[in-house]
């Protein structure tokens, strides 16, 4: 069975590379997106283009949405004349975006009754995931609706082994979620120490070299040599990306009641770097706050 | 400096990572001098290792091993009186393999030059297997004169012996990396809960992290024993508010604010206060576990269907 006709909603830093994947595998795609100019873009890579949220939905039988957060996605899907009203029975709504689970049960709750199946499947792994199809997909959802998708699913993240189907309606959010928590918070960790560790007059390139042969992580081994180099431009994650992920993370756990001790601290520090108008550049200059406060900078003995 | 090229080699303090060193030490055909006081003394002698009374016992070795719990013990064993800084002899070397701060490693260094011994701080990464093993990573601090004269030891000892500058360095490196772990193993513990208490099954969502970003090499060491309730001390909780409090210590010597680190020794300090301190880091999760009423288990260990 040929995989059915696709809109796709959002053609940003992740939702561009993911429409191109599908578009490459031969799967037939409308774009759209608020600036012309991404719509254009992807029109070069064989889409067609839609003037709306609603028209990238016609004929389709799937609808991605890769959009900023749950404002956008229950604007983009809620509102009068939206996507909710615009999709056909029996198809399937799958927001890739990071989003909160409460806002996705919302969706999905209306769009259950127009008999549309709503899968949340956010993604981990960046923009550099996403081009190079190495992404981690969470899908929430029903299973049966999980199976259909699966194929589209797939082509979208590039390897069926990192697809997970992790629960009902929201999980995959919350998924993510607490994934984002877990790294962008250890990665305010690594950038502590590696300010005291600067202020201690210890070599850098060596404590990275010692980090990653024995305490290591995705995100220090990932995200240092950017610090210890200063390559806070192109972002590949944006800080202010970094500070929503952070911020709806807290707050899917205060809609569950669950005390958290770090995360918060954390989103603090990329709120202050936020503050200092650092937000349009890598996640990884949250440093400079913390290097704010040791009067040191960090960086390796051959970065000029 | 210079003498004391040859003699047998001391070690003080048999927990589990000191015995498997000198077990390594011994395979590797090192004369050995163990003191009586410590328990498993005996089964090295069985093997080869010398006992002695006391420290005085140690005046012929060439080196000296410590490796204690902090840097009290260390300071007493070296600097004490009755020390080894007291019985060794000029151009023998003091190697501190225990985790006790770079503030201890200079003093030290300094203490015991004035006597004509070498030191070297070499913490270690690396388990009681890796110890046992001979695959341990050191991370060796101290003058080059030190750090050659004890170099054949190390390798005996890691797989790979870092140098990582002069007196204190090693100790630096080791806290620090003990610092970052401990206090991204506690995010962890709070984002393992958070996802369990969204309905998320905790097996499932290990591999999600493990397939991701949010890989490391303290998710893959303690997340598959805390999915089986395994709280059984390889290490001890204790040993975590140690840690962090020497991090926290350096900080405080620089005027360096540590946030995070802070805040995560309060975490493992309640799981202290919860009685865990003599259970593995892995117990921790419990304490957190209780407040929101969910277990961050295999579903077999879940009690459900």
């Amino acid at each position: 069975m040929p995989p059915p006709a696709v809109g796709f909603i959002g053609l940003g830093k992740m939702g561009a590379p993911m429409a191109r994947r599908l578009l490459r595998a031969g799967v037939a795609l409308r774009a759209y997106d608020i600036r012309p100019e991404a719509i254009r873009a992807l029109e070069a890579a064989g889409a067609r283009p839609a003037a709306s949220p609603a028209g990238a939905a016609e004929g389709a039988g799937v609808v991605f949405t890769s959009l900023p957060g749950p404002k956008e996605v229950e604007e983009v899907t809620l509102r009068p004349g939206g996507l909710a009203e615009a999709m056909a029975p029996a198809t399937i709504h799958i927001d890739l975006s990071t989003s909160l689970p409460s806002t996705t049960r919302k969706v999905g709750a209306a769009l259950g009754e127009r008999a549309v199946e709503m899968l949340d499947a956010p993604v981990a792994g960046g923009a550099e995931g996403a081009e190079a199809g190495r992404l981690t997909l969470m899908v929430g959802g029903a299973r049966k609706a999980f199976l259909r998708a699966k194929p589209l699913l797939d082509l979208v993240g590039g390897d069926p082994s990192k697809v997970f189907h992790v629960g009902p309606l929201g999980a995959g959010h919350a998924a993510k979620l607490a994934n984002n928590l877990i790294h962008l918070t250890g990665f305010v960790v690594s950038c502590e120490l590696l300010v005291l560790a600067a202020k201690a007059g210890l070599d850098l390139d060596f404590l990275y070299e010692v980090v990653c042969e024995g305490p290591w992580s995705v995100s220090f081994r990932n995200k240092v040599p950017r610090v210890l180099r200063r390559q806070f431009l192109p972002p590949r994650s944006t800080l202010e990306m970094c500070h929503k992920d952070v911020e709806l993370g807290v707050a899917l756990a205060k809609e569950l009641g669950v005390p958290l001790t770090l995360a918060p601290a954390a989103l603090q520090l990329y709120q202050a770097a936020r503050a200092l108008g650092w937000g349009e550049l890598d996640g990884a200059a949250v440093v400079q706050v913390v290097e704010a406060y040791g009067g040191v900078t960090v960086r390796s003995a051959g970065a000029s | 400096m210079g003498e004391a090229k040859g003699g047998p080699v001391g070690f003080v303090g048999l927990g589990k990572m000191g015995f498997g060193m000198a077990r390594a030490l011994l395979r590797k055909g090192y004369p050995l001098v163990v003191l009586q006081r410590n328990k498993r003394a005996a089964e090295l002698a069985g093997q080869g290792a010398e006992v002695a009374e006391g420290l005085a016992g140690m005046a012929p070795c060439r080196a000296a091993l410590t490796s204690l719990p902090g840097p009290a013990e260390v300071r007493e064993v070296v600097l004490g009186p009755g020390g080894l800084a007291d019985h060794l002899r000029p151009g023998s070397v003091v190697i501190d393999t225990s985790t006790s701060g770079l503030p201890l490693a200079r003093e030290l260094a300094e203490r015991l030059a004035e006597r004509g011994i070498l030191s070297v701080d070499a913490p270690v990464h690396g388990g009681p297997d890796a110890a046992e093993a001979g695959t341990l990573h050191v991370l060796a601090g101290g003058e080059t004169e030190a750090v050659e004269a004890a170099r054949d030891i190390l390798e005996a000892l890691g797989e790979r012996v870092h140098r990582a500058g002069g007196p204190g360095m090693g100790q630096l490196a080791k806290v620090l990396c003990n610092t970052l772990n401990h206090t991204q193993y506690v995010a962890l513990c709070e984002g393992l809960v958070l996802a369990a208490k969204a309905g998320i099954d905790p097996e499932l969502f290990f591999q999600v992290l493990a397939s991701g970003s949010g890989d490391s090499q303290i998710l893959r060491y303690r997340v598959p024993r805390i999915l089986e309730g395994d709280f059984r001390p390889r290490v001890r909780l204790d040993i975590l508010y140690k840690d962090l409090e020497l991090g926290l210590e350096q900080a405080r010597l620089l005027a360096f604010p540590l946030l995070l680190p802070a805040l995560a020794q309060q975490v493992v300090q309640r799981g202290r206060a919860a009685g865990l301190g003599e259970m593995d880091p892995t117990s921790l999760i419990t304490v957190l576990e209780k407040e929101v009423g969910v277990l961050v288990r295999k579903r077999a260990h879940r009690g459900e269907a």
